[in-house]
């Protein structure tokens, strides 16, 4: 068993719309340790993201789940920045994000990448 | 494992009072935290700082000879430490039906002002901001039974009429819980 650290990108190209993508893990992911949103413009990403996010179709945020609260600050230490997943069980290796754009007025748009970090455990003998 | 109930309220007027309740799944064993967040409402209201610095006690005399090696300053110059109030939007209050009462009152802000209070890591391009340095989000943790399966919650605005600016804005209040799955 060894950590791996998983990133997969959405790009934001429009105001206010809704993406949805599913992304396939390796069937040698044993568990999910944590979870991580970042972005290319943090600011855009924390004033204006929302997200529902399934692991192995059980929903883990439900909808308006704000992006901010799985965001850290660089205060904090990189090992301490992932949301904890208690070492879920990938299942059938599917994560699905429906990652909603919302402006509130705080920020003018302009297209941005957000990254999903997944902190997870490798179990190498697969 | 835990689940997660979000609660949106709605602030349209200065002083206004939401009451909510919110439904506790029959499998829930406890409710284990609470996050309560700020978005702002729309149409978009123009963000404007409280224009109004507020200043600390002036430093004794002797503070600047002792602790301020630049030349620049004349002795005995007071050193006035800015400091903006970030913007209190209200106050939440959380209420069970159980003996705990109300078990979780949290105050509500817009945003912070004064994140870069005590942190050097600045340089003059890029300043610091919430979503840069601001900490990990952590949830006020809780331990209140959910057996009660229904939970009352109160919001109060405390903007008032003459309040400039005044803002629209929405609360999320996050419920976190822990599940029985067998049931």
């Amino acid at each position: 068993m060894k950590p791996v650290r998983k990133r997969f990108d959405m790009l934001i190209t429009t105001a206010n719309s809704t993406l949805t993508q599913t992304f396939e893990m390796e069937k040698s992911i044993a568990a999910y340790k944590g979870m991580l949103f970042t972005s290319n413009m943090d600011d855009m990403l924390y004033f204006r993201g929302s997200a529902r996010v399934e692991i192995n179709k059980d929903e883990i945020f439900p909808d308006g789940y704000e992006s901010k609260l799985l965001m850290s600050g660089i205060n904090v230490p990189p090992d301490s920045r992932y949301f904890d997943l208690e070492n879920m069980k990938p299942g059938n290796g599917q994560v699905k994000v429906d990652f909603v754009d919302t402006d509130d007025g705080r920020t003018d748009f302009t297209p941005y990448r957000v990254s999903l970090y997944l902190d997870c455990i490798m179990d190498d003998g697969k | 494992m835990e689940k997660v109930i979000i609660t949106d309220l709605y602030i349209q007027n200065a002083g206004a009072i939401r009451s909510f309740q919110v439904k506790i799944p029959h499998n829930a064993i406890c409710i284990t935290g609470v996050n309560v967040t700020v978005t702002l409402g729309l149409p978009p209201i123009p963000l404007i700082p409280n224009p109004k610095m507020v200043k600390s006690v002036p430093l004794p005399p002797n503070f600047l000879a002792a602790n301020v090696s630049d030349d620049t300053l004349p002795a005995g110059s007071p050193i006035w430490i800015g400091f903006t109030p970030s913007i209190f939007l209200g106050n939440m209050r959380m209420q069970s039906y159980g003996k705990a009462n109300i078990f979780i009152a949290e105050d509500v802000y817009l945003q912070d002002f004064n994140i870069g209070q005590g942190d050097f890591s600045s340089i003059s391009d890029v300043l610091p901001n919430d979503w840069s340095n601001k900490v990990k989000f952590e949830r006020a943790e809780t331990r209140e039974d959910a057996a009660v399966t229904v939970l009352k919650g109160i919001y109060r605005d405390m903007q008032t009429p003459k309040s400039t600016p005044s803002y629209a804005y929405s609360v999320g209040v996050y419920i976190w819980y822990e599940i029985n799955p067998n049931k």
